[in-house]
């Protein structure tokens, strides 16, 4: 965990820069080739041009030397015809006489961009022109039979020098064509080196990019490696834990399907892994509930995210068949993939077993401990009692501090022992209706002689009505005497102690007050403690074992009720038991009312509990109850819904519209309700629900019968969804009557023939939205309380006009139960 | 008149101390057993007028020694069981034995002769 921690940070920084490097080159390489590709073909460019300027001025030189070689042909032509005068000499002579102009002028085209080499042009061209005048003068003289003449103008010399004038301007021109070549290739070379430098340059920078880029990829590489082997590693140490847990894990899906399981799991229980995956977890249960029972507890712990849920004690069932008792433990767990749910199993067989074994211990010692104790305090009794005659009063002294402690002791022991069963539940309550009163008369009585020996006052108020409360009388004059000690020893002498009764409706307040010294501050917390008192010397000289309190708060929680105190420096201090009011039962002589009890199974158990208290008529056809129905009235009809649904309705109908029987209150059983229901709601005044409590439909019959509504609560369901119907009437069946209603029509023909304490609407209704009844409900029935259970959210629109709003796959039907019961109870105090 | 008491229990520190106090009532004639046979050899030839019976005893127990009392001789002596188990849960138990009332050890001895007297009385 922590190396992953630390590592990870860092890594994840030298990562980036490596990354940054590889993109970097990823992003030049290109570029760098681009440059490269465009230099190289610059430098095929560049050669192209040099070959061809070397042509071109190779082309250049053989024109100038072909002027040359023309005039040689000339020349030659010439000297052949005047030395034989055979006129065909004179054909090359002719021949260049007519390429000359055509090649000179080339010339001109071809140095045209070369000023230095035209001016030696014109002076080579001068030349070959006065040269070619000179030689046709020579030829025409030799043709004109003069060849003395022409001889002697060749003679002349003058030829000669007109040759070598054009061979000098020629020399200087191939001179300069050389140069201009030189100096070309030079250029061409020069740009060539720089370029191939250049060339070589952006090479070795692509090459130092990708080496970097390599070295960059390896590194990335080689912390991916690392990361993956860190992570590896973690997992394996987590799966180290896992396998090697003691408890069972699980890891459980939204609909209560096994995922994954670890070893201790499948040791646990027995199963292979095979056996337990994609299988529904309600299977490790004793007993299995139905599938999908899984998902709807995990939904109704409304878990907070990923806060450990709380641990509750589940048995399990191996695989065997075994049952053992389990410890279990379940987290949302909102992963990646979806909400998962991670339940942890702990087999507490052995923590119970031990549990067991400290019990018997504790209770073995404390036994063991008693019997020699008996002796002793027995004898020290007997001495200080002066039974073994009288004593000196050194002796007699010393007899009673033995003696008082073995008492303590022995009380001790007791507490112990009191304490180790309201612990593990051994404690037995036989509770029975109580007379408070008259308890408290007794325990202060049983107190006297003790506040008596404190030189203390006891005082009782009686209150004026009686109080009941149905509880186990020793435990509860444990309690009162506990407390009444408590006030007599830590009252100063000549002080009283008083015992109050506050009768009241729902609970009764039993109050102890002293006049001593309070309890400091700094215990008011931990007074209830085991083993505190608030002055370890002074509680020790007043003989307590530091137990009572935290005993009498044990008992008095496990009676229903609660333990407080209220206490001042030097004001004394009051300690207040409060304790569940036993309502008075109805004493009033039984009246037998008349029952009629339509259906097709009427011998039943039902029947057989109900003749004990009531007068029972039976009708298992139509007919016969049609017939029953005129023949005189009924305190009451009890319908059951049988396999005939029409039936019912029509003995619904039949009952509204007798003659004797129409104010007759109907309750309707039966397991497929809602259908016949719905149909007309307001009919049907109550409905139990299957399976009936035998014991107690007599008392839901006669609370019908007397109209006793202000104990149960008329509230209208609204919901198109009949197993919401009949989940909510049945969770609700204990506080209120529920009249269902599947549509909007069938609410409006409620709401106008029943007067409803709250009402519980569904937004999305076949046919229609719920709040389209708001303005029929408010005309009707006033500002009954409309609390919204809809699988919609509360959306700020309307949520003001209802007293409450929740959503249906969020809210438990407890919580459901508590709000509406709260506020048809608000609605009642506003009345 | 005085009233013979038989006083049955494993511990003779206890059998002593018992018998000390039970003998304060001057009226009292007290005898003791350390066993449940013992007792039952005593019963029929001393013929107590109660007997106080030690519920935890080696060999038979006090449930196993008033059952013998009980079924063997069909004997109607008031039995009390003495018993240093007694929470309040367990007397209903004892008494459901057979049993005329259970005494919680540790006694106060200076009382003792009081509440077996309360048991003569009553009868």
């Amino acid at each position: 965990m922590s190396t992953l921690a630390q590592t990870q940070p860092q890594s994840a920084g030298t990562d980036a820069r490596w990354r940054r490097t590889v993109w970097l080159a990823i992003l030049c390489a290109p570029i760098i080739i681009a440059a490269i590709a465009l230099l190289v073909y610059q430098q095929t460019a560049s050669a192209d041009r040099l070959r061809a300027a070397v042509s071109a001025s190779q082309e250049r030189r053989a024109l100038v030397l072909s002027v040359l070689s023309a005039h040689q042909d000339l020349e030659t032509g010439q000297r052949g015809y005047l030395i034989t005068g055979r006129e065909d000499f004179l054909d090359p002579y002719h021949a260049s006489m007519a390429d000359l102009e055509a090649i000179l002028s080339r010339m001109k085209h071809a140095f045209a961009s070369q000023p230095e080499q035209l001016r030696l042009l014109a002076l080579a061209e001068q030349a070959s022109r006065e040269k070619r005048k000179f030689s046709e003068g020579t030829v025409a003289l030799h043709r004109a039979g003069d060849a003395v003449a022409a001889r002697e103008l060749v003679l002349s010399g003058r030829g000669k020098y007109l040759m070598d004038g054009l061979r000098g301007a020629l020399g200087a021109m191939l001179e300069a064509e050389e140069r201009h070549l030189g100096r070309i290739s030079r250029q061409a070379t020069d740009a060539t080196t720089a370029l191939r430098w250049l060339t070589l340059g952006l090479l070795g920078g692509l090459l130092f990019l990708l080496t970097a880029a390599a070295i960059a990829l390896g590194r990335m590489l080689e912390q991916r490696q690392r990361m993956l082997a860190t992570l590896e590693d973690t997992s394996q140490r987590r799966a180290a834990i896992l396998n090697s847990a003691m408890d069972a894990i699980l890891i459980l899906n939204p609909s209560g399907t096994i995922e994954s399981v670890n070893p201790a799991a499948v040791r646990m229980y027995g199963y292979d892994e095979d056996e337990l995956l994609s299988r529904d977890a309600g299977m490790l249960f004793a007993e299995p509930p139905p599938i999908g029972r899984v998902a709807q507890l995990l939904r109704e712990l409304n878990l907070m995210e990923s806060e450990p849920g709380s641990l509750r004690e589940i048995v399990g069932r191996r695989k065997s068949g075994e049952t053992f008792p389990t410890d279990v433990a379940i987290t949302r767990a909102p992963f990646a993939e979806g909400l998962r749910y991670v339940v942890v199993i702990r087999d507490i067989t052995e923590r119970k077993r031990i549990e067991t074994m400290k019990a018997e211990f504790v209770s073995t010692v404390s036994h063991e401990l008693r019997t020699p104790l008996t002796s002793i305090a027995g004898s020290l009794g007997l001495l200080a009692g002066g039974a073994a005659g009288e004593l000196s009063d050194k002796v007699k002294r010393l007899i009673t501090i033995a003696h008082s402690n073995a008492d303590r002791l022995v009380r001790l022991i007791n507490d112990i022992l009191d304490v180790e069963k309201l612990e593990s539940g051994k404690m037995s309550f036989d509770n029975r209706p109580i007379d408070l009163t008259s308890a408290l008369q007794q325990a202060l009585d049983e107190n006297a002689g003790f506040a008596r020996s404190y030189n203390v006052d006891l005082r009782f108020d009686r209150p004026e009505v009686a109080a009941h409360v149905l509880a186990d009388s020793d435990r509860l004059a444990q309690v009162i005497a506990n407390l009444l000690s408590n006030a007599i020893k830590f009252s100063p002498a000549g002080g009283c102690v008083s015992l109050t009764l506050a009768p009241g409706r729902r609970r009764h307040r039993i109050t102890v007050s002293d006049q001593g010294p309070g309890i400091p501050e700094e215990f008011h917390t931990r007074i209830f403690e085991k083993f505190v008192q608030a002055d370890s010397s002074d509680a020790r000289a007043k003989g307590g074992t530091g137990l009572g309190l935290s005993i009498v708060r044990e008992i008095v929680e496990q009676l229903g009720g609660s333990i407080s105190f209220d206490s001042r420096p030097s004001e004394g201090t009051q300690f207040h038991v409060h304790l569940p009011a036993l309502v008075e039962e109805e004493t009033v002589e039984r009246v037998r009312h008349s029952v009629l009890l339509c259906g097709p199974s009427t011998a039943s158990p039902l029947l057989a509990a109900l003749d004990a208290t009531h007068d029972v008529h039976t009708a298992q056809t139509l007919p016969t109850a049609y017939q029953m129905l005129d023949s005189g009235p009924f305190d009451a009809v009890l319908v059951e819904f049988g396999s005939h649904a029409g039936d019912v309705a029509q003995i619904v109908r039949y009952v509204r519209r007798s003659t004797c029987n129409e104010t007759t209150p109907i309750l309707a059983f039966g397991e497929d309700a809602e259908g016949q229901l719905v149909t007309d709601p307001a009919l049907v005044v109550d409905w139990l629900h299957k399976p009936l409590e035998v014991d107690t439909i007599g008392q839901r019959i006669d609370q019908t019968i007397q109209g006793d509504n202000g104990a149960r609560p008329v509230i209208l369901h609204v919901d198109d969804d009949p197993d919401i119907l009949r989940v909510v009437a049945a969770a609700m069946s204990d506080k209120a009557q529920v009249v269902s209603a599947k549509s909007l029509a069938q609410a409006r023909s409620a709401i106008d023939q029943e007067r409803f304490d709250a009402v519980i609407l569904d937004l999305t209704l076949s046919d229609g939205r719920g709040p389209e009844l708001l303005a029929h409900l408010r005309e009707k029935q006033g500002s009954v309380p409309i609390v919204v259970f809809s699988a919609e959210d509360a959306d700020g629109a309307n949520a003001g006009q209802f007293e409450d709003f929740l959503t249906k796959a969020k809210t438990p039907l407890r919580r459901l139960v508590d709000v509406v019961e709260r506020h048809t109870k608000r609605q009642g105090a506003h009345e | 008149m005085s009233w013979r008491i038989l006083y049955v229990d494993d511990e003779p520190d206890l059998r002593e101390v018992a018998q000390l106090s039970l003998e304060l009532d001057p009226e009292f004639e007290v005898r003791t057993c350390a066993s449940g046979a013992e007792a039952l050899e005593e019963l029929p030839t001393w013929k107590p007028h109660v007997v106080l019976l030690d519920f935890m005893m080696p060999d038979m127990d006090g449930a196993a020694t008033l059952k013998r009392i009980r079924d063997d001789q069909d004997r109607t002596t008031p039995v009390i069981f003495i018993t240093a188990r007694a929470g309040d849960s367990d007397a209903a138990a004892l008494m459901a034995l057979g049993a005329q009332g259970v005494i919680a050890k540790p006694f106060d001895p200076m009382r003792l002769a009081e509440r077996v007297r309360e048991f003569l009385v009553r009868d």
